[in-house]
């Protein structure tokens, strides 16, 4: 029950993010975000710490007292804010975000002309303490010969190995299962399969084989959808302060190239004659690390920009900056276009 | 009449200095807390895909409807 001198207050893992005509409150403790009109938007960013609620209706001309009540006793029944008579010991959540790890993610792609030492890509990228590796494999290549460059991991702190196979290598679902067995960091995903599929091949395991008959090409364009968007406090962090996609990530393509991320133009050395570790220390490697969704265009003005991932290169046309793969969400008019993924 | 044998369902610790209690646990314990089992089950752990878990993905290639 609130009182007439009470504050309203949103929990501090409860933010308000405005986009152009539609705004949400992300909640980085349940993971999920609860859409709001831009109306709320504009009194839930009131100093509530200052102004009880009785001033911050009249703050608005009192225009707004019946949907502030509505709406605040709804955040207060959903868990996104509280009452209180006294929000001094409250505090607002430190925007401040930074990492142990030198390199976050990974991308290494293989294909029949790859030349570079793998074992060497995969321990520089351990000695960096990389979180997330993909590994990409295109062409009828010996994959035998990439599974027992693995094993230089198996005792490293990288977290998750994805590893994408072509559907025609026509590997048996034996062999598939067995490096699930060998290998208990790694997920598999088979793409160009007749038929999209998840396979469970341990028991007492949630850990299956992906099988999607989507491909994957080099021209391929990552996919944006509502149900990818990722609510956590550490991506809302890292999204404030930098490029989520492409902060702390390098990627080996094919040719040993080293880059953001492999479908970049921009090569930064390559793996044959550079360390990693010596290009991520690169001012100009670095600058895409702080272009964040805040200084894109169309990025700033949408909603979902501290929750979606991205790993578009960014142009600069004249002051500004521009994704060069972006979405098919219209943060002008809240609306969808169907993604097509190549 | 022939005295029942109840030595088996009574045990006495041999250092009387430790009050039965604590025997008892500290004796329990130590039976429960097989190290080297211990450790394996903690490999297992490692194993099991528990740690298979970031706050963001590497990229969205693929997404089924």
């Amino acid at each position: 029950m609130k009182n007439k001198e009470d504050h309203f207050i949103l929990f501090s893992t409860c933010i308000p993010v405005k986009g152009y005509v539609s705004s949400l409150i992300m909640d980085l403790d349940k993971g999920e975000y609860l859409e709001i009109p831009n109306e709320l938007y504009d009194i839930l960013v009131t100093d509530h710490f200052k102004y009880t609620i009785e001033e911050v209706k009249s703050l608005f001309n009192n225009d707004y007292d019946e949907g502030i009540n509505q709406y605040f006793q709804y955040l207060v029944n959903n868990h996104y804010g509280f009452y209180t008579s006294n929000p001094s010991p409250f505090q607002k959540l430190p925007l401040h975000f930074d990492s142990p790890h030198k390199v976050i993610s990974s991308i290494v792609v293989i294909n029949k002309d790859s030349k570079y030492d793998l074992t060497n890509v995969f321990q520089q990228l351990d000695a960096l303490d990389c979180q997330l590796l993909q590994i990409r494999i295109y062409d009828k290549i010996e994959v035998a010969r990439v599974i027992e460059t693995l094993k230089v991991l198996s005792k490293s702190s990288i977290r998750i190995i994805e590893l994408y196979l072509p559907a025609f290598l026509k590997l048996s679902h034996e062999v598939l299962k067995n490096i699930l067995v060998d290998f208990p960091r790694i997920l598999i995903t088979v793409y160009g399969a007749e038929k999209s599929k998840k396979v469970s091949v341990l028991k007492n395991s949630s850990r299956i084989i992906k099988y999607t008959n989507q491909k994957l090409l080099y021209s391929s364009k990552e996919v944006y959808s509502k149900n990818l968007f990722t609510v956590s406090r550490e991506m809302f962090l890292e999204s404030v302060n930098y490029n989520a996609g492409l902060y702390r990530k390098v990627c080996i393509d094919h040719e040993g190239s080293i880059k953001n991320y492999v479908s970049h133009e921009t090569a930064y050395g390559n793996i044959k004659d550079n360390l990693i570790a010596d290009i991520i220390q690169k001012e100009e490697f670095k600058e895409k690390y702080y272009l964040k969704n805040d200084l894109i265009e169309k990025c700033k003005d949408c909603q979902f920009r501290y929750m979606c991932l991205s790993n578009s290169d960014i142009e600069k046309k004249g002051k500004n900056y521009y994704k060069i793969n972006t979405c098919t969400y219209n943060p002008y008019k809240n609306t969808w276009e169907p993604s097509v993924n190549i | 009449m022939k005295a029942k044998n109840n030595s088996t369902q009574v045990k006495i610790p041999e250092n009387e200095a430790i009050p039965f209690d604590l025997y008892y646990i500290t004796s329990t314990k130590k039976k429960e807390i097989p190290r080297e089992d211990f450790k394996l089950e903690m490999d297992r752990y490692y194993g099991k895909g528990m740690i298979m878990d970031f706050y963001k993905d590497n990229s969205n290639m693929f997404y089924e409807e």
